[in-house]
């Protein structure tokens, strides 16, 4: 009969119409309720049950970075203060940072039944999850140590995982006082010490944008190999004077020399071979304009040149200056994507979250994002990355630390040039991939110390 | 030490409503005797116990846990009446049906429990008025068979219910008031106190025995203009008034009944086209549409305004992990218009996901057995109003679930038997009536 049969097709649709939810719903417990919960709309969040001792957050070396003071009224207790602040972040009222993206997880109470009943009778404390960082206590507490005093900041992550190692940024602030200074660190905008710069700070990339000019290049243009052109130090493009640094002229230079010396003539003439369209491209297949796979807060790199960009701003914008801006952490990202044979690994910041009980409640493990350069365009940039370090603009690095880079000092429309560099170490066998910048330091010579001393720190481990 | 109660509550609740699905799939299984059909009346009475462990558990938390005074007060108070409510019914309901299907009565008690546990929690002041409700709409079930047979021949009163429901439909136009956006509601005063309802809720009755009468016949292609242009003036009526989620239950249950009765698959094809030609043209017209979409694809763009509710929700059911926080924990009254749009969320929040998708299960169950029964109906009418009811017991449920865990937009209907809603439930429960009554009058009819 018809009808009998249409009835079962109807109900059949609506049955399928509900699995369909279920999996949705079962979609959204499993893995998309982890990334929204932590919200500031989200009041749950932060209602914490009093008599839960909120879990220890330690460095992958294993020195407590947060736990829960021993006083009358309970507050957090941030041994190493400055150091960590942005990273790690605090809790309670405006909380952010790890503290607050993994709330749930240092409230979650494991053995929950024994632990409440131990409570209720023998008034023993209920402890939730300790959490363990990825980041290093020796290289995180240097590369704040080499800031203070500074403004800028320095990310620095192993490439083959993406375990972000140091993630420091200056000025800091005390997570210890935040809720007495709170309004005092708001009002500070000439410092703006609760501005994490390492993920939050936009900037000129300078000539570590010669990189992604470099790749439009090798993506677009097929003969750019054999494309060189003399240097006399300055150029004008439709009106627009531009100088290589302290004017030099760099005579004739080939995409090697230029990449290793820094030319802008050269790198600004390629750019307009490359053209708007294939750079913005380029760019944004290197994570500008895009979402960045990182955890914590963080801002998008911008990149506005297009096709309705005159000479004067193509010029600009492929040497890394005009309207591009962008973060330590980007630039970090494309080293370490660099150093992996072109494979970007996710980067994460929590290791691993473990119980009071010393069970290992959930361990994150490296996950591939994406690929950024081809194994050619690695092998390209390696060499002259190298050189770079070997004979180049970074070359009072020394040359045991073995590392490949590029500097860059962006100019600013107000102070001194910011200071850049940008790579990973060791050149053959990359273990770390960094960005360092300090702003308005001078340029890319005021940086190098900084980072010879930091790669210091982890070749001495 | 009810502390401990609330903690292990979370993984008793589960147990009680996995035994419950367990005995409903053997209730099924002996109802199509496929295994011995006496399996059917221990199962039956283990349901009822389990609904019976589910109350009694629940509102001990309610009323010795830490929640606000209100809450327990008029948890002692309520939940004592549901008991007196539900152990009447089932004495109640063995005097008025010969047969009535265990399986559906004893699912729509453990859906209006958990309804008044939530209300309870969360608008303890509305919850005996909610209790009121139920057991109005219940006295409705029981006299369904005696109004069906003082009322002769209902399948031939399309006229009737053409007249009767349009008027109503079109009453807010001249008593209306809005409510939540939607210009949908009626209020009158009488004996100075004001007495509101939602047209749209009662003509959903009416509108199904209008197109079960239409349709009892086998039509030629010109017969099916005017139920067509019925079904289309009610629908932009409620379209006009801004209640989209009504409309569109009214839609989809026009197409359901056409398809099932006409066997027009290319008519049913060309329906939903048109529909999504309208979608298209309402998006293009309507702001508070477009609004709704944009809230449905990125809730938390604007969460502090437009994605509020929607990722409330979402932090509800997402924040406390597959077994929720555990009854009185969660933060439900967070989400605007919990009690009546939201208690999906609200019972994953303290219940848990896991309890949720049991939910789920329970009126997939109730869907099932109202599939069954339109099926094995000897007449075509009856045929078509079994299948109607329950399809538009069944899409509405799925919209409200789908749209408060962001499968769908947002449309403001109520979960059957769970939501705060007097028309809501009065309506709901007369629908699952009929549904049980046309399940009764075969066996009378084979017993003849």
């Amino acid at each position: 009969m018809k009808v009998n049969r249409n009835i079962c097709y109807v109900f059949g649709i609506y049955f399928v119409l509900f699995a369909a939810l279920a999996v949705w719903i079962i979609k959204f417990a499993a893995f998309d309720a982890q990334s929204i919960i932590a919200n500031p709309y989200n009041p749950r969040v932060n209602l914490a049950d009093s008599r839960i001792n909120r879990g220890k957050i330690f460095a992958y070396s294993g020195e407590a970075l947060a736990e829960e003071a021993e006083s009358e009224y309970r507050a957090r207790n941030y041994p190493h203060a400055f150091a960590f602040a942005h990273p790690l972040g605090f809790s309670g009222y405006n909380s952010q940072g790890v503290e607050s993206l993994y709330s749930m997880e240092l409230l979650t109470v494991e053995r929950e039944f024994s632990q409440r009943i131990k409570n209720a009778s023998e008034s023993a404390p209920i402890y939730g999850n300790d959490i363990v960082l990825t980041l290093d206590y020796a290289l995180q507490s240097k590369a704040y140590e080499l800031l203070e005093g500074k403004a800028g900041a320095v990310v620095v992550i192993e490439p083959s995982t993406g375990r972000i190692l140091a993630s420091a940024a200056s000025p800091s602030f005390n997570p210890n006082r935040v809720d007495t200074e709170w309004e005092q660190l708001l009002a500070d905008t000439e410092n703006n010490p609760l501005l994490n710069r390492a993920a939050q700070g936009l900037y000129p990339p300078g000539s570590v944008f010669k990189i992604v000019t470099l790749a439009a290049a090798k993506r677009y243009l097929p003969d750019f190999e054999s494309f060189t052109c003399t240097c006399e130090g300055s150029e004008v493009f439709d009106g627009k004077t531009l100088r290589c640094y302290n004017e030099t002229a760099h005579g004739e230079v080939d995409y090697k020399s230029a990449f290793i010396k820094s030319c802008n003539i050269y790198f600004a003439q390629l750019g307009q071979m490359v053209g708007a369209e294939n750079l913005k491209k380029t760019a944004e297949e290197l994570l500008f304009n895009t979402d960045l796979p990182y955890p914590l807060e963080y801002v998008n790199s911008s990149f506005a040149a297009d096709t309705s960009s005159g000479i004067a701003e193509m010029a600009e914008t492929s040497i890394g200056q005009g309207k591009t801006l962008t973060t330590p952490l980007h630039m970090a990202l494309l080293a370490a994507s660099l150093a992996n044979d072109g494979y970007l690994m996710q980067p994460y910041i929590v290791d691993s979250v473990v119980t009071p009980f010393g069970k290992t409640a959930k361990k994150n493990l490296p996950k591939m994002s994406q690929r950024l350069f081809s194994t050619e365009e690695c092998e390209m940039f390696t060499e002259i990355m190298k050189g770079v370090v070997t004979e180049g603009t970074a070359s009072r690095l020394p040359e045991q630390l073995n590392m490949a880079g590029k500097t860059g000092s962006a100019e600013t429309a107000s102070g001194d040039d910011h200071g850049w560099f940008v790579g990973f170490a060791p050149a053959d066998s990359p273990e770390i991939a960094v960005a360092v910048l300090v702003e308005n330091c001078g340029g890319s010579a005021q940086v190098l110390p900084l980072v010879e001393e930091l790669a210091g720190v982890w070749s001495e481990r | 030490m009810v502390e401990l109660l609330i903690i292990a509550s979370r993984y008793i609740f589960l147990v009680l409503i996995s035994v419950f699905l367990l005995q409903s799939v053997v209730i099924l299984l002996a109802q199509n005797r496929k295994i011995n059909p006496h399996a059917a009346k221990a199962a039956s009475v283990s349901q009822r116990v389990v609904i019976f462990m589910v109350h009694i558990l629940a509102f001990s938390i309610l009323s010795l846990g830490d929640a606000h005074p209100t809450v327990k007060t008029a948890a002692l108070q309520v939940g004592a009446a549901f008991f007196i409510f539900f152990i009447l019914a089932l004495i109640l309901i063995k005097i008025f049906y010969k047969n009535a299907c265990p399986l559906i009565i004893n699912c729509l008690f453990l859906l209006m429990d958990l309804g008044i546990i939530i209300i309870t929690r969360v608008v303890p002041d509305l919850a005996l008025r909610q209790l009121i409700f139920m057991a109005a709409g219940f006295m409705l079930i029981l006299f369904i068979p005696v109004i069906l047979k003082v009322i002769p021949k209902t399948d031939s009163l399309s006229l009737l219910y053409l007249i009767v429901g349009g008027v109503l439909l079109a009453s807010p136009f001249l008593f209306g008031v809005t409510k939540g956006g939607a210009t949908n509601w009626v209020a009158f005063n009488i004996a100075s106190s004001e007495i509101s309802f939602q047209p749209s809720e009662a003509v959903k009755f009416i509108f199904v025995f209008y197109l079960a009468s239409v349709f009892r016949k086998e039509r030629k292609l010109s017969g099916l203009i005017a139920p067509i242009a019925v079904s289309m003036l009610f629908i932009l009526i409620l379209v006009y008034q801004r209640d989209l989620g009504a409309s569109l239950i009214y839609f989809l249950t026009f197409i359901a009944m056409l398809y099932i009765a006409e066997n027009k698959p290319l008519l049913v094809l060309s329906a939903f086209a048109a529909f999504s030609a309208a979608c298209v043209i309402a998006y293009k017209m309507f702001a508070h549409i477009r609004e709704r979409v944009e809230a449905w694809l990125n809730p938390f763009a604007d969460v502090a305004d437009t994605g509020y509710q929607i990722a409330q929700s979402l932090f509800a059911a997402g924040t406390w992990g597959p077994l929720g926080s555990g009854l009185t924990r969660g933060l439900p009254g967070y989400i605007p218009a919990v009690e009546s749009d939201f208690v999906f969320s609200a019972i994953c929040e303290e219940f848990g996901v896991i309890f949720g998708l049991a939910l789920i299960g329970v009126y997939i169950v109730i869907f099932i057995r109202g599939m069954e029964i339109s099926l094995v109906a000897e007449s075509k009418y009856h045929k078509m109003l079994a299948a109607g009811f329950a399809a538009m017991l069944c899409f509405q449920t799925f919209l409200i679930i789908a749209g408060n865990m962001r499968f769908l937009p947002l449309t403001g209907v109520t979960l059957p038997f769970i939501s705060y809603g007097g028309s809501s439930i009065v309506v709901s429960l007369s629908m699952a009536g009929v549904i049980i009554w046309t399940a009764g009058i075969d066996t009378d009819a084979a017993g003849e």
